[in-house]
């Protein structure tokens, strides 16, 4: 349970830091992806890699303004 | 080949790192916690560290604190990984004399050119 400001459990701010080690996955591999150093994709394939590339780009910026609104409170 | 060690408790980070290092030629290790990067440096010093802070155990900037009051290993370079972005952090990692840092989430390639950095300006 998400709680704000229980020393008993994890709070907001925690589980939005917690947010960034999946996101560090996803990012790294689909960068490795769409480089083509694990193989060659075809045109499809990186166009499909660009979409969610720009979503976990939005991803990434929503989380930065979670982790923010988190360290003002 | 230069040989990196990888501290952080996410496996997928780690073999994320790995599977980049690799094909950059860097031979790598791996450790799972702290405990774990204390035996494997003790055993063989890398040529460089990728030390994630927040892990279960002793923390990475405990770990830094402790290479850091050790002869053998005062001068290791070693790059903080960590999720929090807040100044407070930066300074804690400089304090303890960390050669660089690095937020999550990261992009392979970034950290290949800071890894390589860190590198260049070791005196070996």
């Amino acid at each position: 349970m998400i709680t704000h400001g229980d020393p008993g459990g994890r709070d907001f701010a925690t589980v939005a830091h917690e947010m960034r080690s999946p996101m560090t996955s996803v990012i790294g591999y689909l960068e490795i992806l769409g480089e083509g150093s694990s193989g060659p994709l075809n045109a499809e394939q990186l166009a499909i890699v660009d979409v969610i590339s720009r979503n976990v780009d939005r991803a990434h910026e929503l989380l930065d303004e979670i982790v923010a609104m988190a360290s003002e409170q | 080949m230069k040989c990196v060690l990888i501290v952080d408790d996410d496996s997928d980070v780690r073999d994320l790192v790995t599977y980049k290092l690799e094909r950059e030629g860097f031979e790598v290790r791996t450790a799972v916690d702290g405990e774990a990067a204390l035996e494997d440096v003790q055993e063989r010093t890398p040529d460089l560290v990728l030390l994630d802070i927040m892990m279960p155990g002793i923390s990475g900037l405990d770990v830094l604190k402790r290479w850091r009051g050790e002869a053998a290993t005062a001068r290791l370079p070693v790059i903080m990984l960590t999720a929090r972005a807040q100044e407070a952090d930066v300074d804690l990692g400089f304090e303890f004399k960390a050669d660089d840092y690095i937020v999550k989430p990261f992009s392979p390639r970034e950290l290949v050119r800071r890894v390589n950095a860190v590198l260049m300006r070791v005196p070996r």
